[in-house]
C-alpha cells in the first residue's frame, strides 16, 4: 500500500487535508447552528416584544377610547373602542402561537382576555348609562374597573418580561455551548496538529533515511568498491535504483574479474613471447657467427685450394649445423605462430568483454538518467501540495474574514482559522524541506552519473589498448611468417650447399670455382640472418608493447574492489 | 421480556384509548358524555376496533380555558390515541397548541367549537360543525332577506365564540345594508343585559336583537326585554341550543343550528332511536351530541385502517372526504378540507315553537 514515495507522500498529504476538512466543517457547522439558534431566539424575542407592545398599545388606546366616550359619546369613539379591542383579542391569539410559552404563560394569556372582556363589559355598561344620562353611575363604574386596567396592562408586561428573560436564559445557555463546542474544536485541532507532525516525521524518516543509505552506496561504487551492498527495505523507486545498483556493482565486478584474468593471461603469454623472441634472437646470431666462420672458411679454401679433403670435411660440418640451425629457426617460428594465434582468440574476446562493459555502463547510465528524471516527478508533486497548502492558507484568510464578520461567535474560530494558516505555513516549510531533501538527492544522482561516465571513458580506454595488443599479435604473426619464409629459404640453401659440397668432393677440378661460389653464398646467408635478426628485434617489441598493454589493464581493473 | 409483553398487550389485545374532553356538568355538554358512551358501547358490542375495545377517558374542562390546557395535557401524556372535544370554542382554542405540539401531537376533534379562530389551531386540530362564520352569516341573510328587517342590536358573550358570532353577523348584516344599532358585550357567568335593554327601550328603534351567545344569556335578554316591553325577534345561533325547554317565553325564538334531531338522515334516525332507548329521560340530544357521537364513529373508521399511531390517525383522518370517501353521519355528510373544517355542512335556521326546535320556513 505504502510502498512507493509518491503514495507515502499522497497518503500523509490525504490524511493532513481530511483533518483539515474535518476542523472547517465542524468550524463552519458550529458556527452555522449557532447562527441559527441565536437567530430563533433575536426572532422570538423580537416577536415577544412587537405582540407585547402591539398587545399594550391596543389595550391602552381601547381604554383610551372607552374613557374618551364617556365626556364625547360619538359612534367613532365607539367604533375605535371595539375595533381595538378585537385587535387586543388577536394578538393574544398571536401570543398563543409562540412556540415558547409554558403552562403558565398560557394561563397568564387567558387571564389577559378574560381581564380584557371583563373590562369591555364594564365600560359598555358605562357608555350605556352615558347614552341613558346617568353620568355619574358611568363615572364611579369606571371609577371601579381601573385597578382591573392596571392588573391587565401589568399582566402583559410581565408575560412579555417572563418572555424575554427566558430569551435571555437561552442566550446564556448558548454562550456556554459554544464555548464547549470551542473546547471541542481545540480538542481537534490539537489533535490533527500532534497528527500533522507525526506524519511529517514519518514521512522525512520514510524518505531520508532510504536515501542515505543509498547515497552511501553510490559513493562506495564511486570510490570504487564494488563489494555487494545490503540496502534493506525501501521505497519502490528508490528500491528500483538500489537494485539498478546492485545488477551494475555485480555486473561491473563481473567485467573487471573477466578482464583481470584476461590480462594477466596476455600478462604471461607476452612473457613467454618474450623469452621465445630472445631465444630466436640468439639463434640468429649464432646463424650469423656461423656464416661469417664460413666465409672465413671460404677465404681460406680459395687460398688453401689444396688442402681440399680437409677444408671440404669441414665445409660439409658447417653446412650441416647450418641446415640444423634453419631448421630449429623454422620450428620455432612455428611456435610463435601457434602462440599468437592463440592470443589473437584471447584479445578478441578481451575485447568483447570491454565492449560489454562498455554497455553496462551505459545500461547503468541511462537508469540514473531515469531516476533523475523521477526526481522531477517528486519536484511536480510538492509543487502541488505547495499549491495545496497555499489555498489552504488563503482559505483560512477567507475564513478568518467571515469569523471576524461573525464578531463575537466568531472569535473562536477566528482563532481556529488562524490556527488552520498556521498548519498550512508548516506544510509548506516541510514541502521546502522535501524539495531540498529531493534537490540533494538529484545532486547525488548527478554525482552517481558524473562517476558512470568517468568509467565510461576508462572502460573506452581499455579497449584501445586491447586494440592495441590485437593489432600488435597481428604484426608478430606476420613477422613470424617471413621469418620462417627466410629460415625455410635458409634450409633450402644449407641442403644445396651440403648437395654442393658433395659434388665438391666427387669434382675436385672445380675446387675453385665452387669455393668463389661458397664465399659469395656464404655473404647471402649472412644477409638473411641479419634480415632475420632485423624481424626478430621487431617481434620483441611487439611482445613488449604487448606486455605493457597487459600491465596497464591490470593496473586499471586493480582500482576496482571486487 | 415483559416489557414485551406489556407492548403487545397494549398494542393488540389492549383497548384503544380515545379522550373525551368538554363541560359535563353543564346542560350543553352533558348529552355530549351520553352521546359518547352510547356510541362506545355500540361499538364495543359489534367488537370494537378490529376486536380491540375502546375506552373512553373522560375530562371534564368545566367550559374554562385554564382547565381545558390542564385537561389537554392530561390526555396528551395518557397516551390518547385521539380527542373528542373540547365543546366550545374557547377552550378549544386554549387547548389546541398542547394537542399540536410535542413529539407526538394528537388529533383533537372538536364536535361544536364553531368559532372561525378554529381553523388555524394546527394539523391535529379538527371540528364537525360549520365555523360561525357560515352562522352568523346566515342568520344575518335570513334577517335581510326572509324577515325583512334593517336595524337591530347584538349581544355578545365576551369570549371566542361570541365575539365570532358577532364578527361575521356584522361583517354580513353591513355587507346586506343593514344597521347595527348597539353592538354590546356581556359576560357568561353574570349576563347584565339590563342597562343594555334599557337603553334599547328608551330610543325604541331596534327591530331585532341577535344574542350572539348560550341558551341562559338568551334567556335573560327575554327576560329583561320583556320586563320593558321591548318584543321584537330574538335570534341566536347554535349557541342557543336547548332554549326551547324555556318554555312560552322561547316561543318564536330564532336559533340557526347545524343539527337538528328531527332531520330524516338514516344515520340520525339510528342515533336518535339509540339514544332515546339508553336515556328514556333525557330528552331529544343536541348538536354537540350529534356531533360527539360521529366523532366516535368517524374514529372507529379512521383507526380500523390506519392503526393506533397519531400521526396515522391525523393523515387517516385529513383523508376523509378528498382522498377516502365522506363519512355519512347523524350531523350529515363529513369531508375536511385542508384547515379540518367542513365547509359543505349545511346551517339551518329553526324556530321555536312549542318547545320544540322546528325547520323555520325556508330555513
Amino acid at each position: 500500500m505504502l510502498a512507493s514515495l509518491r503514495s507515502r507522500l499522497r497518503a500523509g498529504m490525504a490524511v493532513l487535508i481530511g483533518l483539515v476538512i474535518l476542523l472547517f466543517s465542524l468550524a463552519v457547522k458550529t458556527i452555522r447552528s449557532l447562527d441559527r439558534s441565536v437567530d430563533e431566539q433575536v426572532g422570538l424575542l423580537l416577536q415577544t416584544t412587537t405582540i407585547g407592545n402591539g398587545l399594550v398599545s391596543a389595550i391602552t388606546t381601547e381604554i383610551r377610547a372607552a374613557e374618551q366616550y364617556l365626556d364625547q359619546p360619538a359612534a367613532n369613539v365607539k367604533a375605535d373602542f371595539l375595533r381595538n379591542g378585537d385587535s387586543a383579542y388577536a394578538l393574544q391569539r398571536r401570543y398563543r402561537d409562540l412556540g415558547s410559552l409554558t403552562t403558565s404563560d398560557r394561563y397568564i394569556i387567558n387571564r389577559i382576555g378574560a381581564t380584557q372582556a371583563r373590562l369591555e363589559v364594564a365600560y359598555a355598561h358605562a357608555h350605556a348609562l352615558t347614552d341613558l344620562g346617568r353620568r355619574d353611575d358611568a363615572r364611579k363604574l369606571t371609577g371601579d374597573t381601573r385597578p382591573a386596567a392596571d392588573t391587565l396592562i401589568g399582566d402583559v408586561q410581565a408575560l412579555t418580561l417572563a418572555q424575554s428573560s427566558r430569551s435571555l436564559v437561552r442566550a446564556r445557555e448558548l454562550k456556554t455551548e459554544a464555548e464547549q463546542r470551542r473546547a471541542l474544536l481545540w480538542l481537534i485541532f490539537f489533535l490533527s496538529l500532534a497528527a500533522a507532525v507525526a506524519i511529517a516525521l514519518v514521512t522525512d524518516r520514510w524518505i531520508s533515511l532510504p536515501l542515505r543509505r543509498l547515497v552511501g552506496a553510490a559513493d562506495r561504487f564511486g570510490s570504487g568498491d564494488l563489494r555487494p551492498v545490503r540496502l534493506g527495505s525501501m521505497p519502490t523507486e528508490l528500491d528500483r535504483l538500489a537494485r539498478a545498483m546492485g545488477d551494475m556493482g555485480a555486473r561491473l565486478r563481473e567485467v573487471v574479474g573477466a578482464v583481470t584474468r584476461e590480462a594477466n593471461q596476455i600478462s604471461g603469454s607476452a612473457t613467454d613471447f618474450s623469452a621465445m623472441s630472445e631465444q630466436l634472437a640468439s639463434s640468429s646470431g649464432e646463424i650469423s657467427t656461423a656464416m661469417v666462420r664460413m666465409a672465413a672458411s671460404a677465404e681460406q679454401q680459395v687460398t688453401g685450394m689444396r688442402d681440399a679433403d680437409a677444408l671440404l670435411l669441414s665445409l660439409r660440418q658447417a653446412a650441416e649445423s647450418n641446415a640444423e640451425a634453419a631448421a630449429r629457426v623454422v620450428a620455432v617460428g612455428e611456435r610463435i605462430r601457434d602462440l599468437a594465434a592463440h592470443h589473437q582468440t584471447d584479445v578478441r574476446n578481451a575485447g568483447e568483454t570491454l565492449l560489454g562493459i562498455r554497455e553496462v555502463v551505459q545500461t547503468s547510465a541511462t537508469q540514473v538518467k531515469q531516476l533523475a528524471r523521477l526526481s522531477e516527478s517528486i519536484t511536480d508533486f510538492i509543487d502541488l501540495i505547495k499549491q495545496i497548502s497555499s489555498q489552504t492558507n488563503l482559505l483560512a484568510l477567507n475564513a478568518a474574514i467571515e469569523a471576524a464578520r461573525a464578531g463575537e461567535h466568531g472569535r473562536g474560530f477566528a482563532v481556529v482559522a488562524e490556527e488552520v494558516r498556521r498548519l498550512a505555513d508548516s506544510s509548506s516549510a516541510a514541502a521546502e524541506d522535501v524539495t531540498k531533501t529531493v534537490e540533494y538527492i538529484r545532486s547525488q544522482v548527478r554525482e552517481v552519473s558524473g562517476t558512470m561516465e568517468l568509467g565510461s571513458a576508462k572502460v573506452s580506454g581499455v579497449e584501445g589498448v586491447a586494440a592495441a595488443a590485437a593489432g600488435g599479435l597481428e604484426q608478430i604473426a606476420e613477422t613470424v611468417a617471413e621469418v620462417t619464409a627466410a629460415a625455410a629459404e635458409l634450409a633450402r640453401q644449407a641442403a644445396e650447399n651440403r648437395r654442393i659440397v658433395d659434388e665438391v668432393g666427387r669434382k675436385t677440378s672445380g675446387v675453385s670455382h665452387t669455393a668463389s661460389e661458397h664465399a659469395s653464398m656464404s655473404e647471402e646467408v649472412t644477409a638473411a640472418a641479419e634480415e632475420q635478426t632485423a624481424s626478430t628485434e621487431q617481434m620483441a617489441s611487439s611482445a613488449s608493447e604487448l606486455l605493457q598493454g597487459a600491465h596497464r589493464l591490470s593496473t586499471l581493473m586493480g582500482e576496482f574492489k571486487t | 421480556m415483559p416489557l414485551l409483553v406489556v407492548t403487545a398487550c397494549r398494542s393488540s389485545g389492549g383497548p384503544v384509548l380515545i379522550g373525551l374532553a368538554g363541560p359535563f356538568t353543564d346542560p350543553v355538554g352533558s348529552p355530549m358524555k351520553r352521546a359518547a358512551e352510547l356510541a362506545v358501547e355500540q361499538i364495543n358490542a359489534q367488537g370494537g376496533i378490529n376486536g380491540r375495545p375502546i375506552q373512553l377517558i373522560e375530562r371534564n374542562d368545566f367550559a374554562n380555558s385554564d382547565s381545558a390546557v390542564f385537561v389537554a395535557t392530561d390526555l396528551y401524556n395518557a397516551g390518547v390515541v385521539a380527542v373528542v372535544g373540547h365543546l366550545y370554542s374557547a377552550q378549544t382554542v386554549a387547548a389546541a397548541p398542547v394537542y399540536n405540539s410535542g413529539e407526538e401531537p394528537v388529533v383533537a376533534l372538536s364536535p361544536s367549537s364553531s368559532a372561525p379562530d378554529v381553523s388555524a389551531l394546527g394539523p391535529y386540530t379538527f371540528r364537525l360543525c360549520p365555523s360561525d362564520l357560515a352562522h352568523g352569516a346566515a342568520l344575518a341573510r335570513w334577517i335581510r332577506n326572509r324577515l325583512g328587517l334593517e336595524r337591530g342590536a347584538v349581544f355578545y358573550l365576551n369570549d371566542e365564540y361570541g365575539r365570532g358570532v358577532r364578527e361575521t353577523f356584522a361583517g354580513e348584516f353591513g355587507r346586506l345594508r343593514g344597521d347595527l344599532i348597539s353592538i354590546d358585550p356581556y359576560l357568561g357567568d353574570t349576563p347584565d343585559v339590563a342597562v343594555y335593554l334599557d337603553r334599547l327601550a328608551k330610543n325604541g328603534r331596534s327591530q331585532f336583537i341577535l344574542v350572539a351567545g348560550n341558551r341562559n344569556e338568551a334567556e335573560q335578554v327575554l327576560r329583561e326585554a320583556r320586563k320593558r316591553n321591548v318584543i321584537v325577534p330574538l335570534l341566536g345561533a347554535d349557541g342557543l341550543e336547548g332554549i326551547e325547554q324555556g318554555g312560552p317565553l322561547a316561543e318564536g325564538v330564532y336559533v340557526s343550528q347545524a343539527y337538528l334531531p328531527t332531520l330524516d338522515r338514516p344515520a340520525n334516525q339510528r342515533f336518535i332511536e339509540g339514544y332515546r332507548r339508553k336515556y328514556p329521560d333525557a330528552g331529544l340530544p343536541n348538536q354537540p351530541a350529534a356531533a360527539t357521537y360521529d366523532a366516535i364513529y368517524l374514529l372507529r373508521e379512521v383507526i380500523a385502517r390506519a392503526g393506533t399511531r397519531r400521526a396515522a390517525v391525523r393523515s387517516a383522518l385529513a383523508a376523509i372526504g378528498t382522498t377516502s370517501p365522506a363519512f355519512e353521519g347523524a350531523t350529515g355528510r363529513v369531508a375536511f378540507d385542508s384547515l379540518g373544517d367542513v365547509p359543505a355542512s349545511e346551517v339551518h335556521i329553526g324556530v321555536v315553537r312549542a318547545g320544540t326546535i322546528r325547520l323555520a320556513e325556508g330555513g
